[in-house]
């Protein structure tokens, strides 16, 4: 009992010097942390180590959205930095080749499709971008708000690239 | 009470000497039998496979920052350069579309592309490619009908 007591009694002391001590840590560690992380794989890699095939893990969906984050943003980046300087580089302006998409008569069964495959990737990476900063931020990484907010994004994205594909049916 | 304890830590010690060696032993054999091997796959260790962030790379706090506030940066621009196309909003627009590009293919590149020689080499090849995109895009803003037009055109007119 009056063990306790003197704990008690101890504690701010203790929590006065802990949280003094704080920042120094940190510091250190933030300094630290990569030079840590560098000897970790130095090892792995001096010990030949084999790496687990991503095929191992059973597929769920907060790794499949993180995946498709990653693909639609490598592709978009791709797609956009292709068809700028290909759009350069040819001979013809914007108008020219939008006239020559507009001749081949392409039907509103392809063209509507075709819109919305194009649309997706911008809308989908757009929405799950807003999540990841979030995510940055510390707010909604409760697993069970994850799978929530995966899903919302998704059907989201799937409307947003449908009312984007059918602004031309719109006037 | 206490007592209790006591003789309950010496028994769980003393089980535990006895049987560890003998459970493990009987363990291994059932876990191997509970995962399939197929689902054991691992990738081959291969000679000079650089793990992990390479090892000229580092990661930095404040490239990190940039790169979110070109990332929040898109988020009204995007919208805005599509739904009211101007001049100078293109500009904006494509600047930042090219900065956030830059910067995560260039992080995708660091996190995929290992081995000896390229690591060295796509650094430099991004930073080309995304000078000559922007040069492109202020072609496009300027001499043609300029980004945000370009979207809209697109999926109005076809």
């Amino acid at each position: 009992m009056s063990l306790s007591k003197l704990r008690m009694a101890i504690r701010p002391c203790l929590t006065v010097q802990r949280s003094a001590l704080i920042p120094k840590r940190v510091v250190s560690s933030e300094v630290k942390a990569h030079e840590e992380m560098r000897a970790f794989w130095e090892k792995n890699q001096k010990l030949g180590r084999p790496l687990t095939h991503f095929t191992t893990y059973k597929m769920h969906q907060p790794m499949l959205m993180s995946l498709g984050h990653r693909i639609t943003g490598i592709a978009m980046g791709v797609a956009f930095y292709g068809l700028v300087i290909g759009l350069y580089v040819m001979p013809g302006d914007f108008t020219h080749y939008l006239d020559l998409i507009k001749s081949f008569d392409l039907p509103k069964w392809f063209l509507f499709p075709a819109k919305m495959v194009v649309a997706f990737p911008l809308m989908f990476h757009y929405m799950n971008g807003i999540r990841h900063l979030s995510w940055d931020a510390g707010k909604g990484v409760r697993l069970a708000t994850m799978y929530k907010t995966g899903w919302s994004i998704l059907a989201t994205a799937i409307v947003m690239s449908a009312c984007m594909a059918s602004l031309a049916y719109l006037g | 009470m206490a007592t209790m304890s006591v003789l309950r830590c010496a028994g769980a010690r003393s089980l535990s000497r006895l049987l560890g060696p003998q459970l493990l032993s009987r363990m291994a054999p059932i876990a191997g039998t509970l995962v399939p091997k197929s689902t054991l796959m691992v990738t081959q260790p291969k000679q000079k496979r650089l793990y992990g962030p390479e090892l000229g790379g580092h990661s930095d706090t404040g490239m990190w920052r940039n790169e979110r506030i070109a990332a929040i940066a898109l988020i009204p621009l995007i919208p805005a350069g599509i739904l009211v196309p101007s001049m100078p909003m293109d500009f904006i627009l494509s600047a930042a579309l090219v900065l956030h590009c830059h910067w995560r293919l260039s992080g995708v590149c660091e996190d995929y592309i290992h081995g000896e020689l390229l690591p060295k080499i796509h650094q430099p090849f991004v930073l080309v490619m995304s000078i000559l995109a922007f040069g492109s895009l202020c072609y496009l803003n300027y001499s043609d009908v300029g980004l945000g037009n370009a979207v809209r055109m697109l999926y109005s007119e076809l």
